[in-house]
């Protein structure tokens, strides 16, 4: 499979200027089998994929009656999480990932580094403000 | 027209969640559940042109 190019937005900040943003377009597979875009952040400093909480009953994924993960970041609060899988596309190519279903609903879509980083070697450019994916064997 | 503003205003200075559809903003929350219990977003899931993300006010570092 040749490499997938992904052009990336630029956020500009008043201190900095402008900020190379790893926004990546990944499709969702719905309960329905349908396909939703969302706009993950590739975040190779995340452990894992993490998505709020609402995304479960999108995809049709039961969670557990209560959280048995819980995540911890860069400001050591640790937030309970539910541990599940998703099906996703970028472009034409599909696959299935593991995942947390965070309890909170205002956390962002993260694309951490299990799974993805071992279907995909990652190349972020921020001189050219893209993300170069490329299928590894 | 005032309310409209104070919402604009109120949207700007927020983290939250965007969903647009063919390049344009359609609907804002705080929480994805929210958002995705809209009634505009819900007839539009699975539509193509339609894109669902999390929006942080410019300006503003996020830090993940």
């Amino acid at each position: 499979m040749p490499s997938i190019r992904i052009p990336c937005p630029i956020v500009h900040h008043r201190t900095f200027g402008d900020i190379f943003y790893p926004g990546l377009k990944v499709d969702v597979r719905l309960a329905d089998g349908r396909y939703q875009a969302f706009e993950f952040i590739l975040d190779s400093g995340a452990d894992c994929t993490m998505v709020p909480r609402y995304m479960a009953n999108l995809v049709g994924f039961q969670l557990p009656s209560q959280p048995n993960e819980s995540v911890s970041g860069i400001s050591n609060e640790v937030m309970p999480a539910f541990a599940g899988e998703m099906q996703l596309q970028i472009q034409t190519e599909q696959f299935g990932i593991r995942c947390l279903y965070m309890e909170s609903n205002r956390v962002p879509f993260l694309l951490g580094r299990l799974d993805f980083f071992s279907l995909y070697n990652v190349q972020f450019n921020g001189r050219d403000c893209c993300i170069i994916l490329t299928k590894l064997n | 027209m005032e309310k409209k503003i104070r919402e604009n205003i109120k949207r700007a200075n927020s983290v939250g969640f965007v969903a647009c559809y063919r390049g344009k903003e359609i609907a804002f929350a705080r929480d994805f559940g929210t958002l995705a219990k809209k009634s505009k977003v819900k007839v539009l899931l699975g539509k193509k042109d339609f894109i669902i993300k999390h929006n942080v006010p410019e300006g503003m570092i996020a830090v993940y």
